[in-house]
């Protein structure tokens, strides 16, 4: 079909920008129908959802020969002019576009051109009947809205309607500035659900149980998690039977429960997404893209309503109603599969029907009890039974065996206990010993999770990114029953989530690029997660183009973070990335460009105790290796002596640590005392001085310097002597100290002393800084107040 | 609140007033076609129900000419049909009807419908 040259499109100032942006070669046609469905269907999102100023922009978009969009822009339209969204002068207008809109889908239109035109007209006079009426409101109320807010306090006694009363007075009285562009927004900014008009769905119900209410949200939650994973799955296999029931249970759990708990605005929209799975999986209708589409739209709006009960429970229990529910729910609703190709179905095996059936029974009530994605992906899995623990009190458990295990140490250590005399006693005590070390263990375990669902999520932003950038990319995920504290998996997602978007949006080249590159076509981004020396290794690899030193040479000094790349290695430039205000509005090919840098997502892992390493060859791909410790409750320390005081370092900080040769000191002007260990040069930072402790070694000879710190600024610290690898309880200083610069916490020793766990980015800048003194009290205060 | 009822079946109309009095509206006018409505119809009407299959004037044509008087531009219009077809009720909404509701209904049901539109035409 033969896109017209000319768009008969007359919408004002609107028309211009993206006209002058149009693609004209129709090879790129795809790629922009894809962007406009992704806009249509961020509509449905809660970012925004469609008024009339959206439509205009969209049609400007589109092709009389569009059809799917030209659908969706229907439905929209039909919606707002069925919900009433729209004032009544305007509504003749936006009806008149959908009927038109409809003859174009159906291809009844006599010439699609003009009746295009004909809707792009219809469109312009109903903003134009918006804008009459709010020039209208500003001189004075029409009289008519005055007349009806009258009568209807008058007959709001007899007529109790909260539902409408509201909106009502929200709209009425409120004069709309002449000025403003669009006041459509102003009236539709409620959305009016097909099933809103109960004012009791806005509220909590009042006997909610709020206990109840919490397990709810965490199992849903879980369950739309493992139904998005299941998602992408079917959206590479459509004929995955058990993937469809997964998503289907999910939506059957939180329907039956959300309708048990009087939460009846996302019980009828869990029904709507369950019926479309159950078509599905009756083979009634074919799991297409639209249908994926729409399934995926689905769970986030599920999220979006079980995150406004949450914010209800927490606060003022209002139940809003989530952007773009009504248009989602009008979508479900009426999802029509009508001429889509319906090849899959018969590669179904049939016996889906029985299955399906005896696991749609089963999941109602028994599938509370399912503990998200891991239950609800094998359903084999039903012999590990769990139950769901109040996090406060496995953190008390864990606390509270910690205490034992330094308890139970206090007493073998006892001096007055000889092992020589006291035989039967002495063999007690280890006996106990080892059961309170295995008690440890299985404590940390309890707070273990795999890392399966954060990735999960991850596959999702690897599919929009892709989608959005143009790239083609597998996603190929290893390691994700890798255990890790819950606490430190629900903070690594966020910066995961950055950097991932930054492989498939920076990293990956575009298809054609790659091809010219010699690679294939599709880019894979592969996550792999494993264990290393006690720590956790996850692993971002992307097989892109690399990250290009020159580039980012140049724009480090540009802005003034380094004066010259001599003498740096690749690792140290790589580095750079990662400095604050390194990448910010500019965008540096390889790098973010979307305003968050790098230096949030390192300044994020390093709170949780992560250290982060680059990888790069040009042309090749990037790996960025994130290394986390297993857990927070306990700290893998070296336990360091300085004088009398013991110090623990995070394990994970630590390069190495050496006793120097006096030929490897030196003292630099405006730099101070350095040591040069195999060509490197690195200040060296006296803990003793920063924390004034007496008696200590002074001179690095006769003590030993530990290498810690990020690669661009590596930092000797001397100590005294290393006493050994240490497990640690961490604890906080208490509140009366608040925090204290350079330290994370304190630990109870095996001795019963309490030794500091140093805060090792922070101790480096502090002795960078060269103003330590301020710490010093507060340092001392810090034991006094441990020891007491 | 003062409504106008359209209707060319005297039952259907009874039935549509005497739903709305259960809903606490008691202040009503009728009319048995389009023609007859656009004589009854004046500034003190708030809200008209009518039906669209009428004798002389359909419910269409008489909302389209009641659109036209600068009274009649914003009154909230309330289609009372047995189609439920969207594209049959678009082509009505394009004549100027704002909300339809299809036989038979519930007094509860027209309250919902009427309690829908008074946002619509108070803005």
């Amino acid at each position: 079909m033969e896109p017209p040259r000319v768009r008969c499109v007359g919408i004002g100032m609107r028309r211009s920008v993206p006209l002058n942006n149009r693609p004209q070669a129709p090879i790129l046609s795809n790629d922009r129908a894809l962007d406009v469905r992704l806009y249509l269907l961020t509509c449905c999102l809660p970012v925004s959802h469609l008024t009339l100023d959206d439509a205009a922009t969209l049609l400007l978009q589109l092709e009389p020969g569009d059809l799917d969009d030209l659908a969706r822009l229907r439905e929209a339209l039909t919606t707002l002019v069925f919900e009433n969204r729209v004032p009544i002068t305007s509504q003749p207008h936006v009806a008149r576009a959908a009927r038109l809109l409809g003859t174009l889908v159906e291809g009844t239109a006599e010439t699609p051109s003009d009746a295009f035109a004909d809707v792009s007209r219809a469109i312009e006079a109903a903003m134009a009947a918006v804008d009459a009426l709010a020039s209208a409101a500003t001189l004075s109320p029409p009289p008519a809205a005055k007349a009806v807010a009258a009568t209807r306090s008058a007959v709001e006694p007899v007529v109790t309607s909260a539902a409408a009363t509201e909106p009502a007075s929200v709209a009425a009285p409120e004069p709309v500035s002449a000025s403003a562009p669009v006041p459509v927004a102003a009236s539709v900014a409620r959305t009016h659900a097909p099933v809103a008009h109960d004012p009791a769905l806005d509220e909590l119900p009042g006997d909610t149980d709020l206990d109840l209410l919490g397990d709810f949200l965490t199992e849903s939650v879980d369950s739309l998690t493992a139904a998005e994973a299941a998602l992408l799955e079917l959206e590479a296999d459509p004929s995955h039977e058990e993937a469809i029931n997964t998503v289907f249970r999910a939506f059957h759990t939180v329907k039956g429960t959300s309708a048990f708990l009087g939460l009846g605005r996302i019980a009828a929209f869990a029904h709507e997404a369950e019926s479309l799975l159950s078509r599905v999986r009756d083979q009634e209708i074919a799991y297409t893209r639209a249908c994926a589409e729409l399934s995926l739209a689905s769970s986030d709006m599920l999220k979006a309503l079980l995150d406004e009960v949450k914010h209800a429970a927490a606060g003022n229990g209002r139940l809003r109603v989530p952007h773009g529910y009504a248009v989602l729910f009008e979508a479900l609703s009426s999802y029509d599969p009508g001429a889509e190709p319906t090849g899959i179905v018969g590669a179904i095996a049939p016996e889906v029907g029985d299955r399906a059936e005896t696991s749609t029974g089963a999941s109602s009530p028994a599938s509370a009890n399912d503990s998200g994605p891991a239950a609800a992906r094998s359903s084999a899995a039903s012999g590990e039974a769990t139950i769901r623990v109040r996090t406060d009190r496995l953190d008390r458990l864990i606390d509270m065996v910690g205490e034992l295990v330094i308890a139970q140490s206090m007493i073998s250590g006892d001096s007055e206990l000889d092992q020589r005399v006291q035989h039967e006693l002495t063999r007690k005590i280890s006996h106990a010993g080892k059961i309170v070390r295995e008690l440890q263990d299985l404590s940390m375990s309890m707070r273990m999770v795999e890392l399966r669902p954060t990735f999960q999520k991850l596959a999702r932003v690897v599919r929009d990114t892709a989608v959005k950038a143009g790239k083609e990319v597998v996603f190929n995920v290893t390691g994700d029953d890798v255990e890790i504290d819950r606490q430190l998996a629900d903070l690594l997602g966020d910066p995961l989530v950055h950097m991932v978007r930054n492989a498939v949006d920076h990293g990956v080249e575009g298809p054609d690029e790659r091809v010219r590159a010699g690679k294939s076509r599709t880019g894979t981004v592969r996550l792999q997660a494993y264990h290393a020396s006690g720590n956790v290794v996850v692993e971002l690899i992307d097989d892109g183009r690399g990250l290009h030193r020159e580039k980012i040479v140049a724009k480090a000094i540009e802005k003034g973070l380094i004066e010259t790349d001599k003498g740096m290695t690749d690792s140290e430039v790589f580095n750079l990335i990662f400095a604050p205000g390194f990448s910010t509005a500019e965008k540096v090919t390889d790098i973010s460009g979307r305003g968050v840098g790098m230096d949030v997502v390192r300044r994020n892992l390093e709170a949780i105790r992560g250290r982060i390493d680059i990888t790069s060859a040009p042309g090749k791909g990037t790996t960025f290796a994130i290394r986390l410790p297993l857990t927070l409750a306990v700290t893998d320390g070296m336990l360091v002596r300085v004088g009398q005081e013991r110090f623990v370092v995070p394990t994970t900080h630590i390069h190495m640590s050496f006793r120097p040769e006096p030929s490897m000191l030196s003292t630099i002007v405006g730099r101070g005392e350095v040591v040069l260990l195999r060509g490197e040069l690195m200040p060296i930072a006296r803990l003793h001085e920063l924390f004034d402790v007496p008696d200590a070694v002074q001179s690095p000879l006769d003590g030993l310097l530990m290498i810690v710190g990020d690669a661009e600024r590596r930092t000797a610290l001397l100590v005294d002597e290393l006493l050994g690898q240490q497990q640690v309880v961490a604890k906080a200083l208490g509140d009366s100290l608040g925090k204290v610069a350079g330290l994370s916490g304190g630990a109870i020793l095996g001795d019963g002393r309490v030794g500091l766990i140093l805060d090792v980015t922070e101790t480096v800048a502090l002795a960078q800084s060269g103003g330590a003194s301020q710490v010093r009290h507060a340092a001392e205060r810090a034991r006094a107040n441990h020891a007491a | 609140m003062k409504f106008l009822v359209v209707d060319d079946s005297a039952t259907m109309r009874r039935i549509v007033v005497n739903s709305l009095q259960r809903i606490g509206f008691t202040d009503t006018v009728e009319a048995a076609d389009g023609q007859e409505a656009l004589a009854r119809f004046d500034a003190s009407i708030q809200f008209v129900i009518t039906d669209w299959n009428m004798p002389n004037m359909s419910g269409t044509d008489f909302t389209r000419a009641l659109r036209t008087r600068p009274e009649g531009a914003t009154v909230p219009v309330l289609m009372v049909t047995a189609r439920s077809v969207k594209e049959d009720i678009l082509t009505a909404m394009e004549a100027g009807v704002n909300n339809y509701i299809v036989k038979p209904f519930t007094p509860q049901v027209l309250k919902e419908k009427i309690d829908a539109l008074l946002p619509a035409a108070a803005a």
